[in-house]
Formats: C-alpha cells, sequence, structure tokens
C-alpha cells in the first residue's frame, strides 16, 4: 500500500511539474507576442470600430480592463475623473465584455462621455480580452507612444500613482 | 465509552474556540488596518465591509477550518493505516486542530505588523504573509499565481508540522508505541501538501493566462 501511495504521489507530482512547466512556456509566449499593441478591434459606444494598430500613437495608451460592477473600477474612475484636467498625453481606453447599455451607463455616471481622454469599448465575444490574458478586473496594459508594452498589472493601482510612474519611471529610457 | 465522549467534547471545545479565534482576529485585522490612507485602500475597506467581511470572518473560518484540519486527520490516519500506528482518528483530529492554532500568532502578527506600519498599498495588504518567502520578494513586481504558494511556505508552517509530531509522538508514547509521529508528517502529509500548492499554482497559473 505504501508503495502506490509513493508511486500516486509522483505520478501527480510529475504531471502537475509538466503541466506548470508548459502553462508557463505558454504564458512567455503570449506576453512575448503582446510586446507591441496587438491588432485587435473593438467597438465603441458609438458602434464604431476601433482598430488598435490604426490608434494614434502620440499618447500613452492605458487599456483598463473593468467590471461595471466592480468597486474598484468605480474608485479607479472616480479617480480618473478628478485628475481629468491635469492628464497629457495619455488615452485611457477602458474595456469591458458587458453589455453596451451597462458599460454606456457606467461611462455617463462618472461624466467620460465628452472626453476625448477617455474611450469606452466593448469586447461582445470577449476573444480579445481572452487573447490579451486579461484575467482580473481591473487590469491595467499600459503601451508607450511608440507603441511597446511598459506596464501588464493585475489588480487595482490607482490612478495618480500610475500617471506618476508614467511621467517618472516609464519615460527615462 | 466516557473516554470517548470526553474526548469528543475536547475535540468540539477545542475547534469552537479556534474558529471564535479567527473571527475575533480577523475582526480586529479590519479595525487595527487603517485602510484611511489611500483611495485604493478604501474602496478595498468598502468592499471588504460590503461583501467579505461576513464571508471571510464567519463563512470561511466555519466551513474551512473543520474541513481542513478534518481532511489532514484523514490523512495522518491513512497515514497511520501504512505504518501500522494505532491511533484513532479523533486523536489525530483534535492534534491537527490543537497544531493549527499557531497560525491565529500569525494573523496577529500581520495585523500587528500593519498597525504599526506607516505606509503600505493595497497589493502590500493582500500579499504580505508574516515571515513567509514572499517578503523576499517586491510585491508589486510579483505575479498574482505565485502570491499563495510562497505566502504559504513560511515559519508558522513548519513549526505546525513540528506541532503536529510531538503531539502524535506524545500519543504514542502514552499508548508505548514507537515514535513515528515524524514519518507520518514527513512522508504522508508534507507529499501532498507539496501536491496542494502546486495544484493551486496550476489552477491560478491556468486562469492568468
Amino acid at each position: 500500500m505504501k508503495r502506490v501511495f509513493f508511486l500516486v504521489f509522483f505520478v501527480i507530482l510529475f504531471f502537475l511539474t509538466y503541466k506548470i512547466i508548459d502553462t508557463v512556456l505558454i504564458k512567455i509566449r503570449k506576453n512575448d507576442s503582446l510586446v507591441e499593441v496587438p491588432n485587435f478591434t473593438f467597438e465603441t459606444m458609438e458602434g464604431n470600430i476601433l482598430k488598435l494598430k490604426d490608434m494614434e500613437q502620440n499618447n500613452w495608451s492605458v487599456f483598463l480592463f473593468f467590471g461595471t460592477g466592480c468597486h474598484f473600477c468605480e474608485q479607479e474612475a472616480k479617480e480618473l475623473k478628478s485628475l481629468l484636467t491635469e492628464i497629457q498625453n495619455v488615452h485611457f481606453y477602458w474595456i469591458s465584455d458587458e453589455p453596451k447599455s451597462l458599460i454606456k451607463n457606467f461611462e455617463v455616471s462618472y461624466g467620460f462621455q465628452r472626453s476625448d481622454k477617455v474611450t469606452f469599448l466593448q469586447d461582445k465575444s470577449s476573444k480579445e480580452i481572452i487573447t490579451w490574458g486579461v484575467s482580473t478586473i481591473p487590469q491595467f496594459i499600459i503601451y508607450s507612444p511608440k507603441g511597446k508594452l511598459v506596464k501588464n498589472h493585475q489588480g487595482t493601482l490607482g490612478i495618480k500613482k500610475l500617471l506618476i510612474q508614467i511621467e517618472n519611471e516609464f519615460k527615462t529610457p | 465509552m466516557a473516554a470517548i465522549d470526553s474526548k469528543g467534547e475536547k475535540l468540539f471545545i477545542l475547534l469552537f474556540l479556534l474558529i471564535i479565534t479567527n473571527v475575533i482576529v480577523n475582526e480586529l485585522a479590519f479595525y487595527c488596518i487603517d485602510f484611511g490612507q489611500d483611495d485604493s485602500l478604501k474602496a478595498f475597506s468598502a468592499f471588504f465591509k460590503k461583501v467579505k467581511g461576513f464571508y471571510v470572518s464567519y463563512l470561511t473560518n466555519i466551513f474551512i477550518i473543520p474541513i481542513k484540519t478534518f481532511s489532514i486527520a484523514i490523512l495522518l490516519s491513512l497515514g497511520a493505516f501504512f505504518y501500522d500506528i494505532k491511533l484513532k482518528f479523533k486523536e489525530f483530529w483534535i492534534s491537527t486542530i490543537v497544531a493549527e492554532y499557531i497560525f491565529l500568532i500569525s494573523s496577529i502578527a500581520e495585523v500587528g505588523w500593519f498597525y504599526f506600519k506607516n505606509e503600505y498599498s493595497i497589493k502590500e495588504v493582500q500579499t504580505f504573509y508574516p515571515l513567509s518567502i514572499i517578503n523576499f520578494f517586491n510585491y508589486n513586481e510579483i505575479d498574482l499565481f505565485l502570491i499563495y504558494p510562497l505566502q504559504q511556505l513560511n515559519l508558522f508552517q513548519i513549526v505546525n508540522w513540528g506541532i503536529l509530531i510531538f503531539l502524535i509522538n506524545k500519543q504514542l508514547r502514552k499508548k508505548n508505541e514507537k515514535r513515528l509521529g515524524y514519518k507520518l508528517v514527513l512522508l504522508i502529509y508534507l507529499p501532498v501538501w507539496i501536491l496542494w500548492m502546486l495544484s493551486i499554482l496550476l489552477l491560478n497559473l491556468t486562469s492568468s493566462v
């Protein structure tokens, strides 16, 4: 019986180790493919299709994956709203796979509908969100004006902290 | 029969006290950690109050602690069968519950850490675990899937195994049997614990890909 126990242990150990290594390699490959802005498309609240590759490359792009019922996302939205007038050269893309009506309500409730620094996008099928490897909300993926990935942060971050990081850390070569 | 009854009572009282003290420490954590210093921490606080306060403090402790200690006791009973150790399941369960009390110290240490610390981020609150390997890493850089396994590699866990070995050996000594507690913990419990950690790591990793 003891032998059976240890045999089962080593078989499971081998299997788990193999799966972990395999998944880590997939994660690394995925991260490598996202070093530059991916060729993803999203729908705007006006019903237009936005191709990320075709975006203007003058600004820092912050892709913020959110949920309309997520308390931390609401907090980030409040903070962004309070800092909106101070923000320069940074564009925020709020992306969700929820129904457009909910996203629109969220956008309006924080008064972002007229802002040229904030765009709300929908990924109805969640295809792009999954391909991007988004696993939590909020999640921040930040690209430089040259379209290079500078940060992929899971969880809440704080808009103020993020802006300070962009200003101080990411801009230094 | 009377002995069995008293063991049952002992088990119930120990388990009940463990759950109650865990709930109290969790509540203490909530009131002692200064959530007011950071906007994202305020959000965390509100979220905790709204949802987690209830679930974490009560439901998790009420269900997780008995399930965890019961599972470890089953595992040790299985090991006892392999090594021909004549201890009853209840005796294993009591030892497991007593050894579990060590984690109360880690919770209190965590509360103390944040109570006396002036500045910390929400990520630090979520990531920090006293005397664990995770403290050697930068909280802001660490991948989410690594947090749980690295937190669980801590000194309290090692002390927990030590206490378990001591308590099992103590019971074996009473019955004039060989002190094989270390075999049960190191050759049966530890390998399954490693598999558990790897499974959680894989689960978190898969969900983050």
